[in-house]
């Protein structure tokens, strides 16, 4: 991956929305919204239960109106797009109830070819390509020919997003994808996420109350308030640490915080590069950096969290069982400790 | 978003490209309606000699004028009524069952059954009283244009309300209750002429509620086919939309989908078929329930580009099957069309569903 490859991609504007009142008919649940979405950037949308995600998510793909304000894609109005246009830009990924319905997963992902292809439902050989690369970015060829009933919940939420990338989309919306998954099919997910944004370049907005796994990859975090009426949206933008994530991420950087929390002090170990980086980086703020060599498959990563008004950076806590075995605390107490270390945003670099 | 340099993923694509297969089952099912609609122009309660058909229907010469009448007065109009009625009424039920996510749906589930009935009753019933049939005796039509003209304006009626309604409504849950509210009252106004009635029309309105595929002849044919054949037409043109719905209205019109078009053409396409068929054969009930449910389990898919074509066959099939019994060929008296349809197809249906429920089927 280079890195200024991934800051090209970035700088595209995909959508924006200016004053955006979103609700449902006299119920404003969010207003006074002015969000950009670029192209690869990942965004998590973060917020208590009925506060309007969902509504947010459908309003910025167009399938609900808004109450006040604009919303632009690519330079257009949205509500000016063509139906079908919008599919071909905006694909939106939500749980889906197979209960009655017998398709094989092949089947199941051509849907996503609608937009493209006539009333008579023939795919040409571009739709069958697209659906196996889709299928094939999913990780989930094999289950082209099953019937979708019999998938677990895991390889049904590969087939939806397959789905989702068959209509070849610029921006991706994921509402709360994570949620019937289990820990280790959360991490596939954000690995194929983060490729999805890094590698193609494709937008995603996701809902989410696995804010610990979403953090990892997000560049931004959109916080609907609930203290706050009406609930504004506070947008943190962080594009250079993003990138220390990522790598981080993707190269299973260790870090520890001191589990004694006696001395300002973690522990890393990661290629040489990242130890160089995070060096810098800690250096700012006084800590201390020590090499360690991490056992196998326990790793922290670096998380973007955005709290009432200022940006602030807080550790977070991945592969639970190990880091507590390692550290002889509860998790609990641990997770509780790390959190409350953390930097304020005048002091980032 | 996937790369576009497809050169080569196209030549490999050959390989991998799913295979074209019409199912064994539709190939089964065209097979078994041709052998009906066979049996159902050679049985009847008169016997006509198969060396004989041959005469009658191609060179139209035959040693006996009255088989040929009943050849090609009868058999064959009541034949096609019941392969088009059978085909299109199932149809009518799979793109209810699809609409409404509900496996029991019908076209009658609109209300616009109802609303026929409501006209046939009145007109019936009432005998003289009302607009229709002075209309209708002022023109000079018999009694069973009345009944249809009148079945056509109930029909019309509903059909209106619901189409309103689904401009109003989103949900579709709730036009489903629209519906069947729109079914009691009509129901119940049926049920308070009822009481008041001459016991000889109530006769008559139980005799029509028995469902015919004798009573459209040639003449109601004329009118009924287009109509059945647009509806059927219809459903075919919106697999696609169809299929989109499968997964809910906000999927559909995230894929680009019209879902309110949809829904409209849906309606009113099942609505002028159920309408037109109980106008012209009475109601006509079961086939529109249990045709998506078999056709289900003969392509074991939710296709509606599968489904669409096997459930207008095995309705038909269904349809040509039930009018065969009930002529009870070789006797003289006839049974009613509905009480066959479910007499035979109900425990049908039950087996079916109970032998592949484990396996792939639940609906």
């Amino acid at each position: 991956m280079s890195i200024l490859n991934f800051y090209a991609r970035t700088n595209e504007i995909l959508l924006t929305t200016d004053q955006l009142k979103i609700g449902y008919g006299t119920q404003v649940l969010i207003s006074d919204l002015n969000l950009n979405i670029k192209c690869g950037e990942i965004i998590a949308l973060i917020g208590e239960n009925g506060s309007g995600k969902s509504t947010l998510i459908r309003t910025l793909a167009g399938v609900q109106a808004s109450l006040a304000g604009k919303i632009t894609l690519n330079g257009h109005p949205i509500q000016k797009v063509d139906r079908n246009e919008k599919a071909k830009s905006i694909a939106t990924v939500s749980t889906v109830t197979t209960e009655n319905i017998m398709l094989t997963g092949y089947k199941f992902v051509s849907h996503g070819r609608y937009p493209y292809i006539g009333w008579n439902g023939h795919l040409r050989p571009i739709d069958h390509s697209v659906i196996s690369e889709s299928l094939e970015l999913v990780k989930a060829s094999h289950l082209a020919e099953r019937t979708i009933h019999s998938l677990s919940d895991g390889e049904m939420q590969r087939l939806v997003i397959a789905r989702a990338l068959a209509q070849e989309p610029a921006l991706l919306f994921l509402d709360e994808p994570t949620v019937f998954l289990d820990q280790s099919t959360k991490l596939i997910l954000l690995n194929l996420l983060r490729d999805l944004a890094v590698k193609h370049g494709l937008a995603i907005v996701s809902a989410t109350h696995d804010i610990e796994y979403f953090q990892q990859i997000s560049d931004t975090i959109w916080n609907i308030d609930s203290d706050q009426i009406p609930r504004k949206v506070h947008s943190s933008n962080t594009e250079d640490f993003a990138l220390d994530i990522r790598d981080g991420f993707s190269q299973r950087m260790a870090l520890v915080v001191d589990p004694t929390l006696l001395h300002n002090r973690i522990f890393i170990d990661a290629s040489d590069e990242l130890k160089a980086l995070a060096r810098q980086l800690f250096r700012r703020h006084a800590w201390e950096v020590t090499e360690y060599k991490a056992k196998s498959d326990y790793w922290l990563t670096l998380g973007m969290n955005q709290e009432s008004h200022r940006s602030q950076i807080q550790w977070l806590l991945i592969n639970q069982k190990k880091l507590s075995e390692i550290s002889g605390n509860s998790f609990q107490e641990l997770a509780a400790a790390v959190n409350s270390i953390r930097f304020t945003a005048d002091q980032m670099p | 978003m996937p790369n576009r340099n497809r050169i080569i993923d196209i030549i490999d694509l050959q390989k991998s490209m799913p295979r074209i297969d019409i199912p064994v089952a539709v190939v089964l099912c065209v097979v078994i309606l041709l052998i009906l609609i066979f049996c159902g122009i050679a049985l009847g309660s008169i016997k006509i000699p198969i060396g004989e058909l041959d005469n009658i229907l191609f060179v139209q010469k035959s040693s006996n004028e009255a088989w040929k009448t009943i050849i090609w007065q009868i058999r064959i109009p009541r034949t096609i009524t019941a392969v088009l009625v059978g085909g299109s009424l199932g149809v009518a039920g799979l793109q209810m069952q699809t609409l409404f996510r509900n496996p029991v749906a019908d076209s009658s589930i609109l209300g616009v059954t109802a609303g026929a009935t409501w006209g046939v009753a009145l007109s019936v019933l009432i005998g003289t009283a009302t607009p229709a049939t002075d209309f209708a005796s002022a023109i000079g039509w018999e009694f069973t244009s009345v009944t249809t003209f009148s079945a056509i304006l109930g029909a019309a009626l509903v059909l209106f309300i619901i189409l309103l309604a689904a401009q109003k409504v989103r949900s579709v849950g709730i036009l489903l209750i629209i519906g069947l509210m729109t079914s009691y009252v009509l129901g119940s106004s049926v049920t308070l002429l009822l009481a008041y009635a001459d016991p000889e029309n109530i006769q008559r309105y139980i005799s029509w509620g028995f469902g015919s595929f004798r009573s459209p002849g040639w003449r109601g044919l004329f009118w009924l086919a287009p109509l059945l054949i647009l509806s059927s037409i219809i459903a075919t043109a919106s697999a696609k939309q169809l299929n989109a719905v499968l997964f809910g209205e906000a999927y559909a019109n995230s894929i680009g989908i019209n879902t309110r078009i949809l829904k409209t053409i849906t309606l009113a396409s099942a609505a002028i078929c159920a309408g037109a068929v109980t106008a012209f054969c009475g109601p006509i009930t079961f086939i529109g329930i249990a045709a998506p449910h078999i056709a289900r389990m003969l392509t074991k898919t939710s296709d509606h580009f599968v489904l669409i074509p096997t459930t207008m066959l095995v309705g038909a099939i269904v349809a040509t099957l039930a009018e065969i019994v009930a002529q009870l060929p070789g006797h003289d008296s006839v049974l009613p069309l509905n009480a066959i349809t479910a007499l035979i197809g109900a425990p049908i249906v039950i087996w079916v569903l109970v032998k592949y429920q484990t396996s792939t089927y639940s609906p």
